[in-house]
């Protein structure tokens, strides 16, 4: 199995899969349009993105790797289905809020569809059924005092 | 520092609201200026394709609160009016209110109760009547049977139809229900029907009329529990190919559909061999184009009954006889062709003494068509071959 190498915006280097790796559209395009794929002493900067964050996103990578690649017209079916695996629930039950936004924006800049999806219902169920002052609660906003009214 | 909600960039904000349930959105936008920044600019991209679903009375007041505010950006819309709760009275006059101002709307799917009162019926397809861009609106229940899926050019028609069908003289029969399509200025029926594949669940038989070309309808071999489906059409239309229809029909269904029905257009060889590929049928109707069509017919081992109608050829009696020597759970053969042969009974006869057991299977009911004449004008009607 190919290895590759990617280094968090903190210095450190953690080696994965490449296929792991590839589950981020950012980082396929990267190794086919520089020519990384031939290089095994690459190391791929991914200088958006922390150590701690990276460590959960390779965890998260490497056992979807071999998951059949969505496709994107069909947004509506996987919309309705809505169905979260229970390996996903039991990684996303142990991140903090902090770390939850950060996967989330890990997964928005490294283009990875299944975890930006799993970050943005969990989110979302956070959310379901609540007051704007409720949501306000849970995720600890202030309201700005321009925001009276709204 | 901790990362916050507030952190999050417009893009992963907004992709929250994509999972959420759009009765909650409201709520969402009331959060604080910045996410009411956010659902404000991604409005247009958001609400394009909007799903009213099957939420609680005060889930369906935010509802019509988030449809007011983004009237102007939703293009497809499916409503869901089959609630547990009453909302024909003033919620009714609140929704229409809002349909009216609904000006981007291209197509609506719209799930009512066939028992639903006439006139609230109306009001709600006139509401969407007038709006400047409808393509199409499809009114229909969820449920097993759809007895027919009818197909108008005008809003009255459609409702001096369905107010019919609501007199109080024809009583509604549980689990059977109809489609009305209404389709603008000839728009395609194509996305229309698409949409409402994708919200009918329960379909398992279907009857219906084509209007327009064949590969138009190709998405009701999406209906995920179809198990019957009966296709006319009239000999004036032109309906272009059948194949995109018959192959979607063959990939989509081939391990459930057990009745088929193809009538006015006739099925040619390549199309034949698409639907002999659909094993478990068990009961066929249709017209053929040519006599070899019958070749492939044999693969379909299950099928009980064959009705099937050539134009004039040549002889058809030994392909017959194939389809009876393969076939084993035949129990009614029904043959309208010119081209059967005088003898062709006792030919059939004894094929049948060698491949069919009497006690086990019930005698082979053979009827003859119309066109069928030359065996014999006297019993031209219905023919039953025993042992």
């Amino acid at each position: 199995m190919e290895r590759i190498k990617l280094q968090s915006s903190d210095g450190e280097i953690f080696e994965t899969d490449v296929q792991a790796a590839k589950c981020s559209i950012t980082i396929k395009t990267m190794l086919e349009d520089c020519g990384l794929d031939e290089d095994d002493n690459a190391v791929v900067p991914l200088s958006n993105v922390s150590s701690n964050t990276l460590r959960n996103v390779i965890h998260w990578a490497e056992h979807h790797m071999d998951d059949e690649p969505s496709l994107d017209d069909d947004e509506a079916e996987s919309l309705s289905n809505g169905m979260i695996s229970s390996w996903d629930k039991e990684f996303i039950s142990k991140v903090d809020q902090a770390m939850l936004f950060q996967l989330m924006l890990a997964a928005n800049y490294l283009d990875i569809k299944g975890l930006l999806e799993l970050t943005c219902r969990t989110v979302a169920k956070m959310i379901k059924g609540k007051t704007s002052a409720e949501i306000r609660q849970v995720f600890n906003i202030r309201q700005h005092p321009f925001d009276h009214g709204q | 520092m901790r990362t916050h909600i507030l952190d999050l960039n417009d893009d992963c904000i907004a992709c929250v609201l994509k999972y959420l349930p759009i009765e909650n959105h409201m709520s969402f936008a009331g959060v604080c200026t910045r996410f009411r920044h956010v659902w404000l600019g991604y409005r247009n991209c958001l609400y394009r394709q909007l799903e009213l679903g099957e939420s609680s009375a005060r889930g369906l007041k935010q509802e019509l609160l988030l449809l007011r505010q983004i009237s102007r950006h939703v293009k497809r819309i499916v409503i869901n009016f089959n609630r547990k709760f009453d909302w024909c009275g003033t919620l009714l006059t609140e929704i229409i209110g809002i349909l009216k101002k609904l000006t981007a709307l291209e197509r609506a799917i719209l799930w009512i109760k066939d028992d639903e009162p006439y006139e609230t019926y109306e009001k709600i397809l006139r509401a969407f009547e007038r709006l400047p861009h409808m393509q199409g609106i499809a009114t229909y229940q969820d449920n097993c049977i759809v007895d027919s899926l009818y197909h108008f050019n005008e809003c009255d028609e459609l409702l001096a139809e369905s107010r019919l069908s609501r007199n109080p003289l024809i009583e509604p029969i549980d689990r059977h229900t109809k489609i009305r399509l209404l389709i603008f200025n000839n728009a395609s029926i194509r996305p229309t029907l698409e949409d409402l594949v994708r919200h009918s669940s329960l379909v398992q038989e279907l009857s219906l009329c084509m209007i327009q070309k064949a590969a138009e309808y190709t998405a009701l071999a999406e209906l995920p529990n179809l198990c019957k489906l009966e296709i006319f059409g009239n000999r004036t239309i032109d309906y272009g190919s059948l194949m995109p229809l018959v192959a979607a029909v063959s990939s989509k269904l081939s391990q459930q559909l057990h009745t088929l029905t193809i009538h006015a257009p006739s099925l040619g060889y390549q199309e034949t061999a698409k639907i002999a590929q659909i094993r478990t049928l068990r009961e066929l109707d249709c017209d053929f184009t040519e006599p070899r069509c019958l070749e492939l017919l044999t693969a379909l081992g299950q099928l009980t009954h064959l009705s099937i109608k050539l134009p004039k050829s040549s002889p058809i009696d030994s392909l017959v006889l194939n389809i009876l020597r393969e076939c084993h759970s035949l129990n009614v053969i029904k043959i309208d062709s010119p081209d059967l042969g005088t003898d062709f009974l006792t030919e059939a006869y004894r094929v049948l003494q060698q491949v069919r057991n009497p006690n086990e299977k019930k005698p082979l009911v053979i009827i003859l068509g119309d066109e069928s004449q030359l065996i014999d004008i006297e019993t031209n009607v219905y023919l039953r071959v025993v042992r």
